[in-house]
Formats: C-alpha cells, structure tokens, sequence
C-alpha cells in the first residue's frame, strides 16, 4: 500500500523497567529494512538510528505525550505522536515511504499538512528558498512572476486569470503566511512586501478555489509562504545588494524626464540570525533595508523591514511558536502616466472641483506606511490520535500621505488606520494511518478608520466580524486511491442590519493509476467578501467614487482534472529525471466586484457584475539531469475567459502564457540561469481608466528574459543579475509601463 | 504598437494652438451654479454626462472669466485633427459630471480643425436664456 508517509504504529507495553525504552523496526514501503533511519523525540536530542536489519532501541526518562521524527535519506520524512508509560517498553513498527526523486517536493496548503506534492488532488507550484535566493527576489512579487498560470498585474496577483486588474482593491488571492491569512484591513490587498524575503523556506501557489479551507479571499487561490525551519547549528547570513535601472530605449520618453537618461540606482542590506539556544527553544530573526529611486518620476521608496520568529516547546507534547514583524515603507505610487509618449511622467487630470494640496501631478501618490504582523500558534499533542492547534493573527496598518509641500507626513488622521485580527482553533484527528480528519473554528474582526471611507460601524472596534466553522477530511479509500472532502460555513457581519453566510464545499480525488503517476479531480467553491475599500470609500478628491452598500461578495467555482508524475530516464541518450503536470480547468464566477461609472450616481461605485467563466489548460514540465547539475521547466497555460452576458472575453486576461527557467553548475564555483516569461496581450482591454487617462488602452505582449550568474567560495556567494535582458517595454498594468532593464550584484555571506 | 522592442512611443500627432473669442447674452446664473466655466474641445459628440470623463480626446482651457459680456480663451497646445463637438462648459453643481453645455461653436457645421503649429480661431455666443440641448439631437 502506498501512503504517504509511514503505514502503522503498534503500541505494546512490554517488560517495565526503569527507564521507558523505545524499540521496534523501519523499513520501507516494500517491507525492505531501512538502516540509518533517524529516530528522535521531537523537541529533544533524544533518539538513535536504526541498525543495519532496520531494528532500533533507545531508552529516555521522558513520560507522557511526545513526538516522533523518524527520517532517512530518500524517504519522506515523518512524525508520529505516541505515549510513553513510565517503566514500559513501546514497540513500534515503521515504514517510510520512499521519495524516489529528489525533485518531489512537500506541500502543506494542498490539505494544512505536509504531504508529497506529487500525490495531492489539486494544482499546486512550489518556489523553493533556492529559487528566491538566486534571483534575488527581494520583493515577493517577482517569484511568483515566474510560477506557471500566475501574472502579476501592477500589485495584484492573478491566479489562472481570476483576477484581471481590478484598480488594486481587493484581492481575489489569499495570501498567507505560515498558514495564517495575511491581508490588508483596508482593502484585502496583499502585502508582499510585509514578508521576511530572506527567511522562506518555500512559496506555496494553489491553483483554484481555496475556501473551502481557507476562507474568503481564495477565491481565485492561495499563495501560502512557509518560513524556515530552525536549523540545529547557529546560522548567521550577510547579504547585500546594488544595482541600476537602465534609461529606457526611447529618447522621447526619456526627454520627458530631467532624469530620463540616468541609471537610477538602487540597494539594499540585510542580516539575518539563526539558532536554537536549547533542544527547547529557537529563534530567528532578520532586518533588512533597501532603497530604490525607481525608473520613473516619483517612484521611489525606502523600506525597513524587521521579522522573527519564536520557537518554544517547553514540553515535547507542547509547542508554542510566534511570528513578529514590523514594516516602515516610504513610498511614491505611480499610478498613472501621462501619455504614451511621456510614460516616465505621472498624468494629471485636467478637471475635478476639489484641487489637490498643490499643483504636483495627481498620477502618483506619496505616503508613509508602517505594518506590524503578530502570528502566534500553541500546538498540544494530547494523545497518539489527535493534537489541537490555537492561532492567533494580528495585522495592523498605519498609513500617512505624505504632502507634497513640505514633505513631511501629514496626520494619521487624514490617512488610515486599520487592524485585522482573529484566531482559529484546529482540532486534527487520525483515527487510523488511512483517514484525517481536522475540524476548526475561526473568529476575525476588522477595524479601519481612513479619510476615503464612510461606514456605519466598520471603523468601530470589533467591526465586521467574521465567524467559521469547518471540517476537513482525507480517506485513502484503496491503496491507490485518496479522497478528500471538506466544508466550510462562513458568516460576514457587514454592518449593523447586513450579514453575509457563505458555504463552501469541496471534493477532490487522487488516484495512483501507474507508479510515480496520480490522476486527480477536483471541486470547489470560492468567495470573497467586499473589501472595505470597495464597499465603503466615499470621496471626491480625485474622482467621484460613492460606496455601495448593496455590494455582493464574489463567488466562484471550479473543477479541474489533471495528472502528475514523473519519471527517472538513464538511456544512452537523456539522463535524469522528468516530472509533468497537465491540467483543464473549468471556473465560473459571479458578482465580480468593480469599479463602474454609474451615471445615474454621476460617480464611480464598485458593483457586482454579471456571471463569467474561464475554461483553460496548463502543462508542466520539468527535467534535472543524472548529477542535478543542470534544470529546465517549461510551464504553459492557455485561458478562454467569456462574459455571459455580454458573450464578450473578459479584459485583462492573457490567453497564452509561457514561463521557461534554466539553471546550470557551469565550472567549480561557477553557476548561471535564465528565466522567460511571455504573456500575449489581452484579447480585450477595457476599462473607465482609459476614458480619461490617455493611452490607458495600450497594452502589448510581455516578453521578459532575466539572465543570471552566481560564484561561491567558501561563506561567500557573489550574484550577478541581469533583468529583463532584452530590453522589452511592456505594460505592467493599464498606464504603468513595465520594469526596465536592471543590473544587480549581490553579495552574500553565510556562516 | 508592438513590435520586437515591445512598447514604443506612438509619435507626436504635432499640436497647434485654438484661440477664441466669446460673446455672452443673457442672464448669467447664480453664483452657486458657477463652479467653473470652460472652453471644451471634443473629437466626438458626446452622448451623456459620463462622456465628459473621455479626457484624453478632449482639449480644456483654463476657467473662464463669469459676469463678463465678452471673454478669450487660448489652448497653447492642442493635439492636431478634427474637433467636432465644441463650446462653453458650465460645471452647475460641484459633482465632477455636473456640466453641460451653454453655447456652442456652430461655424462650419460646428467643425474646425487644428493643424500642427498653426493657430486656429473660432467666435462662440453664449447665451444664457437659450442654451443648447444637451444630450444633443442627432
């Protein structure tokens, strides 16, 4: 039978003495022995490793509730919780699944648990700390700009087309961290650059409805960042950056800027610390700064970014870990140039009876912004079948404008203050090695206070409280075959006389029709409730926008079949290892939320649309050869999208879509890599912006080559990076032209 | 638009400058209902209200002198081509769609044309106690 980790664990007690004693066998899923597995007690140095027959022993004076960690090389490694009775003797049989390639990756978003990505029943992508760290990733961003099916549209992220550009309000991507929801108050956005860069240990991209887990706001996906583990030895890691902006090709758009034909500079620092002070606690944490002058006029910022995280398990059945970070940005926004022919220059709109604070361009916006994110977990393993877990999650969001005439910040008060935060309890159950079940319950609430917005009780404390409840559960029905099911209540208090319920299901299924080969299907509804910034902004200083009180939230669904698997080669002709992933997908979606001119109002209002669907493909494929020294993907994915009312595409969405990455060990401490992005232009392109800004209606193909090379001696590893090598213009967004070309070295020191 | 290099500048269509000449008849309104005035230059007619907010093919001159008999107006650099729905715009209320039409360039079929570095003139009458409807009548 083929699990995914470890099959059965018998528990005996046997001979008493003294001392508990800990003694039994591991062996693989063949019923081979596996010597050299390593077998510890969670939390503690406590443990042995198996003999060469696969048997182990080992004695310790702890009693209770503690956690197993058996791993070996090649093998998915796995924890068990047993309870070790003072003078018994537990007997326990294990076996590890074999991780046959060293390409399988783990993934915990797919089902909030660690499991082989090869074997879930939905599409998942990985971007692993390798993948940041040569490409410098500084803000989250610009991963995920190379992860198949997934566009990044000004600060929006476009998950298979669900998102489009929606103007920044509202995200139909649940972002989060460790597992915890980690969104804006103010407009759901997602804060990518609230993240700790230099301490991930993978991106998670979850392809598809996501609610049923995870809540509103997964509606389109779920990109979830898992942070590092702490290491055994201290870790302390010295990285510093610079490089420039390249002048763009055109002299007419330089000619529009005083400092058009400049190499605008940017750089950046940051250390990190790492080590666990006992077998009981641990901790890192990272600081970092950087300073960017931006390609454009008024598109600079600074920003300080401070993370750490806790580990403290006082008792091996305890674990308490926190998260803790601080951001202070200052920040220029370019939202909108002023013609095709200046689009280094933020437009201006000519008309409009409430006049800024000064004559500056109204195109950009310049503000002050802290971020302050607290994540607690307590984890208790109770008994050998099930252990709970309680979270917390705080987000708190400081924004300043910043006047245009004296420079400074301008009072809290005539910006926004807001604070999402919440907890949720996880009660997980393993009846039997074959079936999971985890049941919770959740409780956010938001508070907001901001000069753009009119609520009713939105900006009191404890406003628009949210409230869930969901169960979850994994049944491997056969050996080849797993199913999962879940469902998820979710209750909205939008005001004081509005309330919004939501149910969401969800079926998937796995099936391991050949070995290394996992057909799947999968089911799902998603749905996000109206950010505050789109139900409630009420102003009129740059265009007339009213709230809307009536607002829907989103809904979607979406069903998607699909296989993956992978294969090792070693002909003659191509060595190495394959993996694949195909996929069709159909979504449907209502009541999109965005922003229309509702002449009736003579004003903007954010309203729900009518019903759209997006049918599409994609393909993965990936290739390492025999020494892993060289590594190739190709990711395709081609979006219909259709408006059913209008029979019309929907705007914004690509139809093709090509991520390629290269990477090679050239020579000794030599390495290089490549990454190719193409987007075709939207089939459509249509919005309220393009009525008044001009040229907002230009968009092209994106074209995107970053080429890369790195040498390590020792501690040190020395980045050299080229992006957008081509020098190809395109549009990041409606009237905001792309980043372009730009040169970085980096130095990294790590010890 | 697109080519190997992507995106690249659409080139200059050239500008030109319209001067005009404004002649205002009848009772001006109240002073709360002006909250600006303006010589407006469309290369479309416009259908409603929430045409005003199609500014990128729009030419507007500075606010407008109010309580005047006769006024001029300058737009330094227009783009170059056809405007054809042209004239006075009165923002009544301090909504940013609440314009409309009082007086309109009606010369040569309301039609006149700005070329690159030349200037155009036109005369446009205003008159308060008959001003022109709006949507207008195709």
């Amino acid at each position: 039978m083929r699990t995914l980790a470890f099959i059965a664990v018998l528990l005996l007690g046997l001979n008493p003495v003294a001392a508990q004693t800990i003694k039994g066998t591991v062996s693989d899923d063949q019923g081979s022995p596996l010597p050299g597995a390593n077998i510890v007690i969670v939390g503690t140095s406590v443990g042995t490793a198996s003999l060469p027959d696969g048997t182990f022993e080992f004695d310790t004076t702890i009693t209770g509730i503690v956690v197993l960690k058996v791993s070996a090389i090649g093998f998915y490694s796995t924890q068990q919780s047993v309870r070790l009775v003072e003078g018994e003797t537990l007997l326990l049989s294990l076996i590890l699944k074999e991780q046959v390639l060293e390409s399988d990756e783990v993934v915990v978003t797919a089902s909030r648990r660690e499991q082989p990505a090869l074997s879930v029943p939905v599409s998942v992508s990985v971007l692993s700390a390798e993948d940041l760290g040569r490409r410098n990733v500084i803000v989250l961003d610009d991963a995920l700009r190379t992860v198949s099916g997934v566009q990044v549209l000004g600060n929006q992220i476009n998950i298979r087309g669900s998102s489009g550009f929606a103007y920044n309000t509202g995200s139909r991507v649940l972002l989060m961290l460790d597992g915890m929801p980690l969104l804006t108050p103010e407009s759901d956005g997602v804060p990518l650059e609230a993240l700790p860069a230099t301490e991930i240990e993978r991106i998670e991209v979850l392809k598809g409805p996501g609610s049923a887990l995870y809540g509103g706001g997964a509606l389109g996906g779920v990109i979830n960042v898992i942070s590092r583990e702490l290491p055994d030895t201290p870790v302390t890691t010295v990285s510093s950056f610079a490089g420039s902006w390249e002048p763009v090709r055109h002299e007419v758009w330089r000619s529009g800027w005083t400092h058009g034909d400049e190499y605008r500079p940017f750089w950046g620092v940051s250390m990190s610390h790492t080590r666990r002070s006992s077998p009981r606690f641990g901790w890192w944490a990272n600081a970092s700064f950087r300073r960017d002058s931006g390609y454009r006029q008024l598109s600079g910022r600074d920003v300080f970014h401070a993370f750490s995280k806790l580990s403290w398990q006082p008792k091996p059945a305890y674990k308490l870990e926190t998260l803790l970070g601080i951001m202070i940005r200052e920040k220029n926004s370019f939202i909108f140039w002023a013609s095709a022919n200046d689009v280094l220059s933020p437009g201006r709109i000519t008309l409009g009876p409430a006049p800024l604070d000064d004559s500056n361009p109204n195109g950009a916006s310049d503000n002050f912004v802290k971020q302050l994110s607290f994540l607690p977990v307590f984890t208790h393993f109770v008994g050998t079948k099930w252990f709970y877990e309680i979270k917390g999650r705080v987000f708190g969001l400081f924004v300043q404008p910043i006047s245009n005439i004296s420079g400074k910040p301008k009072s809290l008060s005539e910006g926004t203050l807001g604070f999402r935060y919440g907890a949720e309890g996880l009660l997980n159950w393993i009846p039997r090695s074959s079936t999971r079940m985890v049941f919770g319950a959740s409780r956010d609430a938001n508070t907001t206070r901001s000069s753009f917005f009119v609520t009713t009780d939105g900006d009191e404390l404890g406003g628009q409280p949210e409230v869930a409840v969901f169960t979850h559960l994994e049944e491997e029905l056969s050996e080849n075959l797993q199913v999962v099911a879940g469902l998820r209540f979710d209750h909205y208090r939008i005001d004081q006389s509005n309330a919004e319920s939501r149910l969401s299901p969800k079926l998937s299924l796995a099936y391991t029709w050949m070995p290394r080969q996992v057909l799947r299907l999968a089911w799902g509804h998603g749905f996000r409730v109206p950010s505050f910034a789109e139900r409630f902004t009420d102003n009129r200083d740059f265009l007339p926008i009213i709230r809307n009180l009536e607002l829907k939230p989103e809904r979607s669904q979406s069903i998607e079949v699909g296989i993956r698997g992978s294969t090792s080669l070693r002909s003659s002709l191509v060595q190495g290892t394959f993996s694949w992933d195909a996929s069709a997908f159909w979504n449907t979606y209502d009541g999109f939320i965005e922003p229309r001119l509702v002449v009736s109002e003579q004003a903007f209002q954010f309203v729900n649309l009518p019903s759209a669907r997006i049918v599409g493909t994609e393909f993965q494929l990936e290739w390492k050869n025999a020494s892993e020294q060289t590594a190739l993907s190709v990711g395709y994915t081609f979006l219909g999208s259709r408006e059913d009312q209008t029979e019309e595409e929907l705007p914004f969405r690509s139809r093709h879509q090509v991520v390629t990455s290269l990477d090679s060990h050239v020579w000794g401490p030599f390495s290089a890599g490549l990454d190719y992005r193409f987007a075709s232009r939207p089939g459509r392109v249509e919005t309220d912006f393009a009525r008044f800004v001009p040229d907002a209606e230009l968009m092209v193909d994106t074209k995107v080559l970053d080429m890369r090379t790195s040498f390590t001696r020792g501690p040190f590893v020395v980045n050299v990076i080229v992006n957008n090598a081509l020098e190809y213009h395109f549009v990041e967004r409606p009237a905001l032209l792309g980043a372009p070309r730009r040169y970085t070295l980096k130095l990294t020191y790590q010890h | 638009m697109s080519c190997d290099n992507g995106l690249e500048p659409p080139g200059e269509a050239g500008t030109g400058s319209i001067r005009g000449t404004i002649e205002y008849l009848g009772t001006w309104p109240a002073a709360d209902s002006l909250q600006d005035l303006r010589f407006v230059a469309m290369r479309f007619v416009p259908q409603d209200t929430s045409d005003f907010l199609q500014l990128a093919d729009m030419e507007i001159s500075n606010g407008l002198n109010v309580n005047v008999e006769t006024d001029t107006f300058i737009i330094p650099e227009a783009k170059s081509g056809l405007y054809v729905y042209s004239g006075i715009a009165q923002q009544f209320e301090a909504n940013f769609l609440s314009w409309r039409p009082v007086g309109l360039y009606t010369d040569t079929a309301g039609i006149f044309s700005v070329s690159p570095g030349e200037s155009t003139e036109i005369n446009i009458r205003v008159d308060f106690n008959n001003v022109p409807v709006f949507p207008p009548e195709l």
